[in-house]
């Protein structure tokens, strides 16, 4: 047998070594002590106890000053009950404070009792209070239970109205902590402020009162979670909350659920929460908090948020808190300091989180030290600390974040940022992974087009040769001189990779102090751009730098880094492509360099050009893409629909559709089974087939649809009152009801309004035409999709189609099984049910083998839509 | 008025029959026959009673309250010829004309040796009998073989093993059999691994009752088995190294669990000197309630219960004393609950203050070190079973080829074993390593450690940054403490600062379409010429529909900083939007300087870009770090 190396380890040594330094002491203090030769005997299992003991035992031995008092009585006093303590109050010796006595004579002959006094490390120097008599609360209450004295103490459940009691009377609310826990397994709801609640002993000094919740302890994932503990609805502003320690507390010790303003936070303990100080409505709710300050929090074991704020929260300080998660996993994307929608202008300061764990569940492990999103603007973290993060140290996406004195050790990525960002003077140690997929670094700019990060010193510290910095798709990415020179790594290291599809999508460099030199745009700003698609101009300028835009035009335009996109437009627009009436877009750019230098405004047009996309014919289609199978129909067409599948009689208005006949020629006809047939409507003059949620039909026979590549075009109009949900237009999916699988072969479905979705197997991934109003209900729209290239556009007005790209979702299909039905309005699972029905209208479509040219898919398009009076 | 009342129960020379004297400090009736006894005016000098608690260092011991009284022999017959050494003596304080019930007994004690008798006036020592503070601790082996060891070992001390000690040593008692007690103060609760050269036995395969049914189990080489009773072990074959063994200890008679806080610890201790009616129990309690610390120990040299009870009690900031009526207590040091007593130097309030001194202090120590989870057998390389040489190799250096058994160290102490089969040179840390020791703490390039901030504890506002004088008004007294109701709201006007200087939009303002405005113009002067200019802005804006505009700041007409905020289509919200304007400008001369900061607004489509009431731009002069 071996020896273990955890036995070696510890074995081979004393003791472990737990300190106290205080070096503004030794720096201040000529001669003052070291005491690390002859560390003090200790015996402790837990490294967490000998350090709270030599913390208190540093303050102990810092030199305070003793006293030597004479007084001319005796004062008895019982160690054994408590450690004897004076309040000393002498204005020659500048002293008002509590002391401990460190030595106590009583001369019985002469009735002298003699004091050494000292400073105790948890003295509250502050004289006791005085004011209005305080509403007092106790575990369980007392007596009358009106909050009156200790005798009279009121429950905790009594405490909104004991604050409602306080605030008229300009008191406080004193929370007994010396009396026991507060057992407490249901929610207590404040909507009253304008007080100060806290805890403390019997004679109101300071004291942790502490609330105990019905956590499972220790959590893990699927235990209980444990109800909140103080939830802060509308009406409790002007609050002060402070000593209070939580244990086993689940979705938030303190949770701003309201909201509320004006709110201070201090002096908190909690230990196995799910979150600690959070700020999250009901559902949808607005919970908004304006101006709060958090301070001294300290957590141990939190599965979720430390600290979390979100909404349209303001006027935030987070100071002096330290969040330990502990590793426990199991509660997704954990956290220390959290924002969310668009919480923004705050500082957060002093505030360490360390040992976050998100094990999965995908192959990427989340979980961040801080956290920011894309609406969390202006916030700045000083002298902040990260350590031992399964993701980043801190990953913000907000615009206008200043990191000074940022530190990190052990983070996967110890600084994440997707905004206009500033980093000085960070320190970052070892960036390592502690598993799942992703490289470490040091500083990362990442992608999503406003990326703009700037580096000012620093120490980065790493034993491989790993890239320092890197920049994704369309950052940029800059550091100075020291920061360079702060790099700690073995020689060879690289400086700087970039994880872009194309390196060239990002920019990176030196960011010069003293550059007063102006960029120059140097590219051709006259563009052109054909209609109804959008276009990617990369603008070409003397130096890295972003791009600004203004002009009448910039609602068609949008920029990410260096690169501007024009919106797809339509020439026949009614009024003009352009707010001039032309088909001339005019906007000016100007150039942003890292230092802040701006080159002058530029004009820059973009000519839309006319494309043939008149309406075409069925037959013009088939003959201008070679298409050889599909299906065609067209309901504003005559004698298309029909009420019987043989397609002899007529479908009347308001009566059962059986079939519609196939435009094509390929005989691929729709027809619905029984029980599953649409009715004729005649809407604003256009005839559709309409989709209550229980009509399905066949696109041809079983198999019949089996294309490598298609394009199809829908013209159809959502129900305006459908929920989000899954809503399948197009299928062709599995029939045998022993499939494991409902995957479609291919499938055109709708989630909310803003996001279709075509899905084209084998690939996974799916084109998520996601955006504003990209699928909408109620009105009349067009809906196409190109197999080859993945791209999706919907359109229903005459500003043209929006087209969106999924690169992932791109090439051939393929059909490995012979049994694939075809169906609009709905999907089928394994069993063979039909599912996801389609709700709304349906006018017009086509679906063929044949990857349309742009001119004959906009042509398709527009011909369609005419069957819906869509304007493209 | 207050009274003194003593009683000495001394000895008869000769019989040594018990004779008690009674004594009184004032010459009062109410007094001198309180209780229906005779307490002769015979004191003459009352005795001081002390308590040491804190020295100022943490190098005491357990003090034993002692004094002199003196008394005059003249109302007892015969007193002077009493034997008194070692005397029971009591002492009660009351109110004269009290009735006794309410008088206290201050003292508990016994007379130290024959007092001094001179003019009929006898002046003893008086002590509090706490003699089993100094009784041996551990048990002695008596050197007649089997559980007894054998002769060799006579007189030697048997270890105590108190809590969970790791890598706790044994005794060999029965070389024949290879039987060595761990434990020999009484049962111990479990024997989790033991160790030959560190190498691990699988677990025991068995308990035995007692030493003869140890002896006599068969137990295979390669195994041992246990008596827990004994807190004995015994070895399936002789060792071919050091023992050691992970041990969960001294159960104290408890049926489950075992003793793990300081005042179990020092119960158990009293106990095992038979002693355990002569502690203060609640006092114990209370040091658990505020210390849940568990604590482990192994007791391998004979010491005395004082001894071992002040290392224990000293190690969690506590002190241990013996109180005037001789019970053994245990106080943390520096707890502060309720005051005693308010005393003001100026004679304002009772009691009446004599006078107040400051006392000469021992130099500060800037940096304290404790010990933590001590390890009770500490190996040599030497004696370790590794699958390698164990070779230390001073400080990790990155491309240097490792291999297994060697061991690094880094700059932040911690300590590294290459636990990989094939050399290398594996980055550090890595899959190749082990982390034998963790780094002390974080500490960066500048000595800075985390633990300097004292993050979330009462004081962490290290930097001062509460705002004073009227600058954020709002909630805060002049003394910087928060007002009823009412919160700071320095959350966006704070900082780590030399000095600072802002200003307020005190009304809505607006700003015409395709107009420039200064919304900020003020001079602050700077102080130093070495000191960095922080210019931070943070306004609010809305327009009723899109927002276009720049935020500028110019230091002394000198443009510093420009954003732009850009909020178009369906992203306006109804309510205002926040720009944060930014600027850290170096080399400004000390003296007045102007901050401006400037807002264009460019939207076409608005008439006004409107400035929310409340927005600030803040200067602050901030020491060079």
């Amino acid at each position: 047998m071996s020896a273990l190396p955890n036995d070696i380890a510890a074995a081979t040594r004393d003791a472990i070594i737990e300190r106290y330094e205080n070096t503004a002491v030794r720096d201040a203090l000529t001669g003052a002590r070291d005491g690390s030769l002859t560390p003090g005997e200790g015996f402790f299992d837990l490294l967490a106890d000998a350090k709270t003991i030599v913390d208190e035992r540093g303050l102990m031995l810092a030199g305070d000053p003793r006293f030597s008092v004479s007084v001319a009585a005796l004062v008895w006093s019982d160690p054994a009950v408590a450690t004897p303590a004076v309040r000393l109050v002498d204005a020659e010796q500048s002293v008002d404070a509590r002391l401990c006595c460190s030595r106590i004579e009583l001369d019985l002959e002469d009735e002298v009792t003699s004091f050494e006094l000292f400073y105790a490390p948890d003295v509250d120097m502050t004289p006791p209070p005085t004011g209005p008599a305080p509403r007092r609360i106790a575990p369980g209450g007392a007596g009358a239970k009106d909050g009156s004295s200790w005798e009279n103490a009121a429950p905790l459940s009594a405490l909104n109205s004991m604050i409602a009691q306080a605030a008229l009377a300009g008191a406080e609310v004193w929370l007994r902590a010396d009396a026991g826990v507060y057992n407490q397994t249901s929610v207590i709801s404040l909507s009253r402020g304008g007080c100060t609640v806290r805890g403390v002993d019997v004679s109101g000094n300071p004291m942790m009162a502490e609330f105990v919740g019905n956590r499972a302890s220790p959590w893990t994932k699927g235990a209980a979670a444990g109800s909140e503990m103080f939830r802060l609805n509308a009406g409790a502003n002007n609050l002060v909350l402070q000593y209070m320690r939580f244990r086993n507390v689940g979705a938030g010790c303190i949770r701003m659920r309201e909201p509320v303003s004006n709110i201070l936070i201090e002096d908190i303990e909690a230990f196995n929460v799910g979150r600690g100080i959070v700020n999250y409505g009901n559902g949808t709710a607005d919970a908004t908090v304006t101006g709060c300050t958090v301070r001294r929090i300290k957590i141990v074991g939190f599965s979720k948020h430390g600290i979390q704020f979100r909404h349209k929260s303001t006027n935030i300080l987070i100071a002096d808190c330290d969040f330990d998660s502990g590793n426990i996993d199991g509660d997704f994307i954990t956290c220390g300091v959290q924002l969310d929608d668009t919480a923004s202008n705050g500082i957060v300061r002093r505030v360490s989180v360390r040992n976050v764990l998100n094990a999965g569940p995908g192959s990427y492990w989340n979980g961040d030290g801080f956290s920011g999103e894309s609406g969390n603007a202006n916030w700045r973290y000083e002298d902040c600390y990260a350590e031992n993060i399964s993701d980043g140290g801190i990953d913000h996406k907000g615009m206008g974040v200043v990191l000074v004195n940022f530190r990190t050790k052990y983070c996967k990525r110890s600084i994440r940022l997707w905004g206009d960002a500033t980093v000085i003077n960070a320190y970052s140690d070892t960036p390592r992974s502690r598993g799942g997929s992703g490289s470490g670094c040091h500083v990362f700019a990442m992608q999503g087009g406003k990326s703009r990060v700037r580096i000012q010193g620093g120490t980065f510290i790493q034993a491989g040769n790993a890239a320092i910095f890197r920049g994704d798709q369309s950052a940029l990415i800059a550091w100075d001189s020291a920061a360079v020179a702060g790099i700690q790594a073995p020689s060879g290291y690289t400086l700087y990779t970039s994880e872009a599809d194309d390196p060239t999508d990002s920019l990176s460099g030196v960011w010069n102090h003293a550059d007063v030199t102006p960029p120059t745009i140097t590219s051709n700003l006259a563009l052109s751009l054909d209609e109804n698609k959008p276009g990617t101009f990369r603008i070409a300028v003397s130096e890295n730098a972003t791009l600004e835009m203004r002009g009448p035009d910039v609602r068609q335009f949008n920029i990410k880094g260096r690169d501007l996109t024009v919106f797809a437009q339509d020439f026949e627009k009614t009024g003009g492509v352009a707010v001039d009436g032309s088909n001339i877009l005019k906007i000016e750019i100007r150039a942003l360099d890292v230092n802040g230098n701006y080159s002058a405004w530029s004009p820059l047009t973009v000519t839309i050009n006319d494309v043939g996309d008149d309406p075409i014919t069925v037959a013009q289609a088939i003959a201008a893409t070679g298409a050889t199978n599909g299906w065609w129909y067209d309901l504003s067409q005559p004698n298309t629909a029909w009420a019987d599948l043989a397609r002899t009689e007529p479908a009347i208005e308001n009566g059962t559709v059986k079939a519609v006949t196939d435009l094509t020629g390929f005989g691929n006809h729709l027809t619905f089974p029984d029980g599953y047939e649409p009715l004729l409507r005649v809407v604003d003059g256009y005839r559709a087939l309409e989709f209550t949620g229980a009509v399905v039909g066949n696109l041809g026979p079983i198999g019949g649809m089996r294309f490598a590549q298609f394009t199809s075009v829908s013209t159809i109009r959502r129900e305006s009152t459908a929920t989000d949900g899954t809503f399948v237009l197009l299928f062709s999916g599995r029939r045998s009801k022993n499939a494991a699988s409902d995957n479609a072969m291919h499938r055109l479905n709708f989630l909310d309004t803003s996001t279709a979705q075509f899905r084209v197997n084998p690939q996974s991934g799916q084109t998520a035409s996601s955006g504003s109003s990209v699928a909408p209900r109620g009105i009349n729209m067009v809906v196409s999709h190109r197999s080859t290239d993945g791209i999706l556009r919907t359109g229903y007005n005459a500003n043209g189609m929006v087209q969106r790209l999924d690169g992932s979702d791109t090439g051939t299909a393929t059909y490995p099984l012979a049994d694939e039905q075809p169906l609009l309005g709905a999907a089928i699972n394994e069993t063979g049910a039909y599912i996801n029905f389609f709700e709304g209208l349906w006018f017009a479509g086509t679906f063929l083998n044949a990857a349309f040219p742009d001119d004959i898919r906009f042509r398709t398009e527009r011909q369609l839509g005419a069957a819906a009076g869509v304007p493209l | 008025m207050k009274g003194a009342l003593i009683e000495i129960v001394a000895r008869a020379a000769g019989t040594l029959a018990p004779v008690t004297l009674r004594m009184a400090s004032v010459d009062d009736s109410r007094v001198c026959h309180l209780n229906d006894t005779v307490w002769w005016p015979a004191i003459s000098k009352l005795p001081k009673l002390s308590y040491d608690l804190f020295s100022g260092e943490f190098d005491g011991q357990v003090g034993t309250p002692a004094s002199n009284l003196s008394f005059s022999c003249l109302p007892f017959d015969g007193a002077p010829a009493l034997r008194y050494a070692g005397a029971p003596v009591r002492i009660w304080t009351g109110d004269v004309g009290a009735p006794f019930d309410s008088w206290i007994q201050r003292f508990d004690g016994r007379v130290k040796a024959q007092p001094s008798i001179d003019a009929g006036i006898a002046t003893a020592s008086i002590a509090v009998d706490d003699a089993w503070l100094d009784q041996p601790v551990l048990g002695t082996y008596a050197g007649t073989g089997g559980a007894e060891g054998s002769a060799d070992l006579k007189g030697t001390a048997k270890p105590l093993a108190l809590g969970a000690p790791r890598y706790a040593s044994g005794v060999l008692v029965d070389v024949a059999n290879s039987v060595v007690q761990i434990s020999g103060a009484g049962p111990i609760a479990a024997v989790e691994a033991a160790l030959d050269k560190l190498s691990r036995f699988p677990a025991s395969i068995a308990d035995y009752a007692d030493h003869i049914a140890l002896v006599a189990a068969s137990i295979p080489a390669g195994r041992f088995a246990t008596c827990l009773a004994e807190g004995k072990v015994r070895h399936g074959a002789p060792p071919e190294g050091t023992l050691s063994y992970l041990v969960k200890g001294d159960t104290g008679g408890r049926s489950s669990g075992y003793p793990r806080y300081a005042g179990e610890l020092i119960r158990r201790i009293a106990d095992i000197v038979g002693a355990g009616d002569r502690v203060d129990q609640a006092s114990l309690d209370a040091l658990d309630a505020v210390r849940p610390m568990p604590l482990s120990i192994q007791v391998t040299a004979q010491t005395t219960a004082r001894e071992l009870i002040q290392r224990i009690a000293q190690s969690v900031n506590a002190v241990a004393g013996v109180s005037w009526l001789g019970k053994l207590f245990v106080a943390r040091i520096g707890a502060i609950g309720d005051v005693m007593a308010t005393l003001q130097a100026d004679g304002s309030a009772l009691p009446p203050v004599s006078s107040v001194k400051q006392l000469e202090n021992g130099t500060p120590w800037w940096r304290v070190d404790i010990k933590a989870q001590p390890t009770w057998t500490v190996h040599a390389l030497s004696d370790i079973a590794f699958a390698a040489p164990l070779t230390p190799r001073g400080l990790y250096v990155a491309g240097t080829t490792y291999r297994e058994g060697d061991i690094v160290d880094l700059s932040d102490g911690s300590r590294w074993l290459y636990v990989s089969t094939t050399p290398g040179a594996g980055a550090l840390p890595g899959p190749a390593w082990y982390e034998m020791s963790p780094a002390i703490e974080a500490t960066y390039a500048d000595g800075t450690t985390i633990d300097e901030w004292k993050p979330a504890t009462k004081g962490a506002d290290k930097t001062s940054d509460t705002p004073t004088g009227a600058a954020v008004d709002a909630g805060l007294n002049e003394d910087g403490t928060v007002k009823n109701g009412k919160v700071p709201t320095e959350a966006v006007q704070v900082s780590a600062v030399q000095k600072v200087a802002f200003a307020t939009l005190s009304a809505t303002t607006s700003v015409p379409r395709n107009s420039t405005s200064s919304v900020f113009f003020f001079s602050a002067i700077k102080d130093r010429s070495d000191s960095l200019i922080e210019v931070l802005s943070f306004i609010s804006a809305y327009s009723g529909d899109d927002l276009q505009f720049y935020a500028r700041i110019y230091v002394d007409g000198v443009l510093h900083s420009s954003g732009q905020t850009q909020i178009i289509g369906d992203k306006v919200q109804p309510t205002a939007n926040t720009m944060t304007a930014f600027a850290m400008v170096s080399g400004l001369s000390a003296g007045p300087h102007e901050y401006r900061l400037e807002i264009q607004n460019y939207e076409p489509d608005v008439a006004n870009l409107v400035l929310a009431q409340g927005g600030v731009m803040k200067v602050t002069e901030l020491k060079v770090y």
